[in-house]
C-alpha cells in the first residue's frame, strides 16, 4: 500500500471506528477476523478495504498461531454490496478493486497457519467466497450457502469458482454455479464444501479445538486426518 | 458423419442433442465422428447446453477396428483423420457451454474418449467403461490418457489405459470418471433435463462466463484467470446495473 493510500485509509478508518466492518481482536494467540456489520454482514468497499489493510499490515506482523473467521449476529455473511462495490467498475475506473478484493482472499488461503470459517446461519456470495478460501469451513446445522450470483446475470468473481472446482468437482461446481440455488449445511458436507457440521452453540468451540489440535506443527498432516481427530474428540470416551 | 446419419442433432428447446446413430454398438467409423463444423454451425444457432448421448442400447463400443485397418493403409490419410478427431474433441471441450454425456450401455475406447471430452458424464447401472486399446498394442490417440489424469489422478488412468480392463459404472462413478449414475434406458431423458434445469433462466451471455471462468481455472495460472474473471464481471456488471452511478452520499 503506497503512503498516501495507507493516510487516506487511516483517516477513514478512523472516522468510521464506530462503524467498523471488521473488528480482529488477538486472544490466547488466536486471530479473531469477525464481521461486524449485522445482520446481513454485507461486504462493500470500506469492507475490503479494512481486509486490504488487515492481510497486508496487521496480519503479516502479528505473531497468531492460527485464525479464526466468523460473523457476528445470525449470520456469516450476505455477500457484497454490488451497487457500492461495482461504483468503480461501471464508472469505468477499471476493475483493480475486485483483483484486489480476491488477492485479500487469496492471502487468507496462502497463509501456513490454519485458517478456520465458523459459518452460522447465511454464507452467500462473496460470503460464501471468503469461506471457501479459509483452510477449513465449520458449519452450524442451520447454516444455508450458496452462490447466487448468475441469477443477478454476473458471476461469482473472487475465486469463488476455482474453490468451486476444487472442492467439489467441476459438474456439482457448473450446476450450484448456474442453478444458483441455495443448499443447506449437511448438502455442502456431501459436496465437500462444508468440513463438519455441529450445532450452532458448540461451534466456536469445535474452531477452538480444531487450533489446538491443528496449530501446532501445522500441514504435518492432511486435512482430513486434522477432521478425523477433531470428530474423535467429539465422541465420549 | 452427419451426412450417412451416423449422428443425429436435434433441439430440445435451448438444449442441443447429439445422438450417435451406429446401432447397436455404435462404432465410430471415423475419429472424426461428426462433422466438426456441422457441429459449430449448431452450437453457434444459440443452443445454451449440448447433450452428446446415442440412440440403441450402447453410447459406442469405440473406433470400427475394420475401417481403422483399412484406412492405416494410407498413413498420411490417417494421420490427418486423427488430427481431425483431436480437433473435434478439443472444440468439444472448449465450449463455452455445458456439454453433459449420456452414456447407456458399453462406454469404449473412442467412445469413452468422447465421454471425457465433455463436462459432465451421466450413465445409466450397467454401464461400463474401458480403454481396450492396449490389448490391440495402441492407446488412446484423441486426448482420453490426458483428460482422465485430469479427472481422475495418474493412478486411475495409468490402471485404466495400461490394464485394458472394463470397469462398472458403480466403480467408474467412486473414481470420479462419472458424476451421475441413473435407470436402464434413463441417461439421454436424465441429461436433457438437467441441461434444461441447468440453463432455463439464465441468459447465454452469462452461462459463457461461467463455462468459459471454468476453463480457465482449469488451464491457467491463477492470476491471469481471476484478471479475466474481473474483466468478465466488469462487462456484465455494467449491462446487469447500468452505468448509472448512484451519487455517493
Amino acid at each position: 500500500m503506497l503512503n498516501w493510500q495507507k493516510k487516506r485509509w487511516e483517516t477513514k478508518y478512523l472516522r468510521m471506528t464506530e462503524k467498523r466492518k471488521i473488528s480482529w481482536e488477538v486472544r490466547k494467540r488466536i486471530g479473531y477476523l469477525t464481521l461486524t456489520d449485522p445482520p446481513e454482514n454485507r461486504m462493500d468497499t470500506l469492507f475490503f478495504s479494512e481486509l486490504h489493510m488487515l492481510t497486508t499490515e496487521v496480519i503479516p506482523q502479528g505473531k497468531v498461531s492460527a485464525i479464526i473467521v466468523s460473523g457476528s449476529g445470525r449470520h456469516f455473511s450476505a455477500g457484497a454490496d454490488l451497487d457500492d462495490l461495482t461504483r468503480e467498475i461501471r464508472s469505468g475506473k477499471g476493475n483493480g478493486l475486485l483483483i484486489s478484493n480476491y488477492d485479500s482472499f487469496r492471502f487468507l488461503d496462502e497463509l501456513d497457519i490454519p485458517v478456520i470459517a465458523v459459518i452460522r446461519g447465511v454464507c452467500i456470495g462473496s460470503g460464501l467466497e471468503l469461506a471457501m478460501h479459509c483452510h477449513f469451513r465449520l458449519c452450524s446445522t442451520d447454516a444455508l450457502l450458496g452462490l447466487p450470483e448468475t441469477g443477478f446475470a454476473l458471476i461469482p468473481a473472487a475465486g469463488g469458482i476455482r474453490k468451486m472446482i476444487s472442492q467439489t468437482g467441476k459438474a456439482k461446481a457448473i450446476e450450484l454455479i448456474l442453478k444458483g440455488t441455495n443448499f443447506v449445511a449437511n448438502e455442502a458436507l456431501d459436496l465437500r464444501i462444508a468440513d463438519a457440521v455441529f450445532p450452532k452453540k458448540e461451534l466456536m468451540e469445535k474452531a477452538e479445538k480444531l487450533v489446538e489440535i491443528a496449530a501446532d506443527g501445522y500441514r504435518r498432516y492432511r486435512k482430513k486426518e486434522y477432521l478425523e481427530r477433531l470428530s474423535r474428540h467429539a465422541t465420549p470416551a | 458423419m452427419d451426412d450417412n446419419q451416423k449422428t443425429i442433432l436435434n433441439k430440445e428447446r435451448d438444449v442441443g442433442v447429439l445422438l450417435l446413430n451406429n446401432p447397436p454398438e455404435n462404432y465410430l467409423e471415423q475419429p472424426e465422428f461428426t462433422g466438426t463444423e456441422k457441429l459449430r454451425d449448431f452450437v453457434n444457432s444459440g443452443i445454451k447446453a449440448l447433450v452428446i448421448g446415442s440412440t440403441g442400447r450402447h453410447l459406442s463400443a469405440g473406433a470400427d477396428l475394420k475401417i481403422m485397418r483399412n484406412s492405416i493403409k494410407n498413413i498420411n490419410r490417417f494421420k490427418n483423420e486423427m488430427t481431425e478427431g483431436s480437433r473435434l474433441l478439443n472444440y468439444v471441450d472448449e465450449l463455452e457451454i455445458p456439454v453433459i454425456a449420456a452414456i447407456s450401455g458399453v462406454c469404449f475406447g473412442a467412445g469413452l474418449e468422447i465421454a471425457l471430452a465433455c463436462d459432465i458424464r451421466i450413465c445409466e447401472e450397467d454401464s461400463m467403461f474401458a480403454f481396450p486399446e492396449i490389448n490391440h498394442g495402441l492407446f488412446p490417440g484423441l486426448g482420453g490418457t490426458q483428460r482422465l489424469v485430469r479427472l481422475a489422478g495418474r493412478a486411475v488412468a495409468l490402471e485404466l489405459v495400461l490394464g485394458g480392463d472394463m470397469i462398472s459404472a458403480e466403480k467408474a462413478k467412486e473414481l470420479h470418471i462419472v458424476d451421475e449414475v441413473v435407470h436402464k434406458k434413463k441417461a439421454n431423458d436424465f441429461a436433457v433435463e438437467l441441461a434444461k434445469k441447468l440453463t432455463d433462466n439464465r441468459q447465454l451471455k452469462v452461462i459463457k462466463a461461467v463455462m468459459l471462468s471454468i476453463r480457465n481455472h482449469e488451464k491457467l495460472p491463477v492470476e491471469e484467470a481471476i484478471k479475466k474473471d474481473a474483466e468478465m464481471f466488469a462487462q456484465l456488471a455494467k449491462e446487469a446495473l447500468g452505468d448509472e452511478i448512484p451519487a455517493n452520499d
